[in-house]
């Protein structure tokens, strides 16, 4: 029920308003709060952080974690590091997925887009906010977790195994060459995420569409894989199973083993020798079955987002506003 | 059709657009979808002050027009001129000093009202607190300020719409159907509202299905069928009817005689329903109408100037079924 209204005599009280313009600043800041104020962008930020601490209770529950450390230092830090990045990498990608396409795909459905840009806001201009929005949250995502890994490894390693004078035998320039390269590579992969889930949205213009879309294409093309390894099974032709070397998803998978440089540690094998072997980076989900290099997936994910950047700002710019 | 309606411009619509201050003008607006001719080489000129009403059958056109001054969707051919600029190319400009209410209201379901009103105050370069506050008073939705908007009613939600039109204290608002979901308080709340911001002189350019209404607070009218316009005048003159009486007087068909002996009266003839009179008059005044008939001792038991209802106007114009007005 309508309550009734009592302040009818009320009146325009002079204002600032009338010296209004669109402002970037103040979109970006709208952006911000209003993904905040979405309970999903909590829950998946929650999520990202929640399984940060994984890896580290799982050492903290094997009995030899101490000793183990201790003996080789450089393995069991590059080791950590690497599976933080890899859940950073995942689950972080997946976060960004669903709230750039939340960002952009509630604006249509609930028709909110209109009320902007019937006040002059540019379209271009509101696209460019909500991806610099979602930027921003990915920054700060990603500097939450490295802050958050930081702390528990310090906490584990340095304060209960009290293991603090082996730091310097871990973090070698090695050591932050690899991390660097794998950090470079989640970078990669949140950016074609963000871009990917802004472009189904807006050329669905909806939350469902943009939200599906976006979660389907990686599972999609990681299935395609399987497929087209089946079907150059069946014909010997080497066109298919070339083909998922231009594939995103299977190109991400992969790109860490393409670009981290191995890392020459010593390591005690399960039957007490001790050898020197290249660590390289480990890969999650489907990869394509040619080799390639670095070079290669780097050109295609910029290929793969500047297609997903120049549809979504054609199509922003040039379509009509029918929500 | 649309001639025998189109009448002259009221004394103070000359002023105005001698004056020059049109809001909103439309030239030769056109919108195509393939085959299907939304909007039809719309004209419409809107003058400060105004309430105009912008009446049509559903599918006439409205919303693709109002969402062709709002710039949401791009013409096939034409332009609209908006505070003496062109939207397509001055839209930054332009648009902040428009207010839109655009068919059912859009808002963020799971912020509350005020946050509503600050996100987009946010965008339009910032809104203070006071404002917001002035506008959720306006609407009588200060109580309910920090309750989510999905827990809103439709009348509440479409009293934020009109908030949010109103935040920026636009000097032209477009509202489509502003009293849609509102309850016969809230309707007159509306109404009220309409008529204070045009006695601020702000210009008010309202779609609306609810003929009654219209007729209430709208100064000007334009009726749109088919994507064309049918007809834009003042509604005083186009209720004004064709200057005919109706007149009751003793022996009607006597009476009905003498006058159509008359110059003025050839097309006299009785209202076989009630037998009264319909008649032109004399140099069109009533006063000697009545002279007439008492000097030839019909003195009239009333008589009364005859006008159309906007109802009417609107389906003879239009081809409607009473169905889809109200």
């Amino acid at each position: 029920m309508n309550p009734s209204i009592t302040t009818t005599t009320a009146s325009i009280a002079p204002s600032q308003a009338r010296s209004l313009s669109p402002s970037f600043i103040g979109l970006v800041r709208a952006e911000l709060y209003k993904m905040w104020a979405q309970w999903t962008t909590r829950i998946l930020l929650g999520l990202v952080f929640a399984a940060t601490f994984l890896p580290y209770l799982l050492l903290l529950a094997r009995s030899q974690t101490k000793t183990d450390f201790t003996a080789q230092p450089l393995y069991w830090t590059y080791n950590v590091a690497e599976i933080s990045l890899t859940i950073l990498r995942v689950l972080g990608g997946f976060a960004l997925l669903v709230i750039a396409a939340r960002a952009v795909g509630l604006e249509y459905q609930q028709g909110t887009i209109r009320v902007l840009l019937s006040r002059g806001v540019g379209r271009v201009q509101l696209l460019t906010a909500k991806l610099t929005s979602v930027t921003l949250l990915a920054i700060a995502m990603v500097i939450g977790s490295l802050i958050l890994n930081s702390l528990l490894f310090l906490l584990q390693f340095g304060l209960i195994y009290g293991a603090g004078d082996q730091f310097s035998s871990a973090f070698t320039s090695g050591f932050w060459a690899s991390v660097w390269a794998y950090f470079l590579t989640v970078l990669v992969s949140m950016a074609a995420s963000i871009l990917l889930a802004i472009c189904v949205a807006v050329v669905g213009r909806s939350l469902s569409f943009g939200v599906s879309a976006a979660l389907s294409w990686f599972a999609a093309d990681n299935f395609a894989v399987l497929v087209l390894f089946f079907v150059y099974r069946l014909t010997q032709n080497d066109f298919w199973i070339k083909l998922p070397a231009y594939f995103l998803g299977p190109i991400l998978n992969q790109l860490p083993s393409a670009y981290v440089p191995a890392l020459l540690v010593q390591h005690t094998t399960e039957f007490g020798t001790t050898v020197t072997a290249p660590l390289g980076a480990n890969t999650v989900g489907l990869t394509p079955f040619v080799t390639y290099d670095a070079t290669h997936a780097f050109v295609v994910t910029l290929i793969y987002c500047v297609v997903f950047a120049v549809t979504a700002y054609i199509l922003t710019w040039r379509r009509d506003v029918l929500e | 059709m649309a001639d025998a309606t189109m009448t002259r411009p009221s004394p103070q619509a000359s002023a105005r657009r001698e004056a020059g201050a049109v809001v909103l003008r439309t030239h030769d607006l056109t919108k195509r979808y393939g085959e299907r001719l939304a909007v039809n080489n719309l004209n419409l000129e809107v003058y400060r002050g105004d309430i105009f009403g912008f009446l049509g059958p559903n599918g006439a056109g409205k919303t693709t027009t109002i969402r062709m001054i709002l710039g949401l969707i791009t013409p096939t051919s034409g332009s609209v001129e908006v505070l003496g600029q062109d939207v397509a190319t001055h839209r930054a400009e332009v648009l902040p000093r428009v207010g839109a209410l655009v068919e059912t209201p859009a808002l963020y379901l799971y912020l509350s009202g005020r946050d509503n009103l600050r996100v987009v105050g946010d965008a339009l370069g910032g809104v203070s607190d006071e404002r917001i506050q002035a506008v959720l008073q306006m609407v009588g939705l200060a109580a309910r300020q920090k309750d989510r908007v999905k827990t809103y009613s439709l009348g509440m939600k479409q009293r934020l719409g009109v908030a949010i039109a109103l935040l920026n204290d636009p000097d032209l608002l477009v509202l489509d159907e502003p009293a849609n979901g509102l309850d016969p308080a809230g309707i007159v709340e509306m109404r009220d509202l309409m008529r204070r911001l045009s006695a601020e002189g702000k210009t008010i350019f309202i779609s609306s299905h609810v003929l009654g209404e219209v007729r209430q607070i709208c100064t000007r009218v334009a009726i749109l069928n088919l994507g064309k316009l049918v007809t834009e005048s003042t509604v005083e003159d186009l209720t004004r009817g064709q200057g005919e009486f109706a007149v009751q007087v003793e022996r009607p068909r006597e009476a009905l005689a003498l006058m159509q002996a008359q110059p003025w009266g050839k097309s006299a003839r009785i209202d076989e329903a009630n037998g009264t009179l319909i008649t032109q008059a004399p140099n069109g005044s009533g006063r000697d109408l009545n002279l007439f008939l008492v000097n030839l001792g019909f003195a009239p038991a009333s008589l009364i100037p005859q006008t159309q209802d906007l109802e009417s106007i609107f389906l003879t114009l239009t081809n409607n079924t009473a169905g889809e007005v109200r």
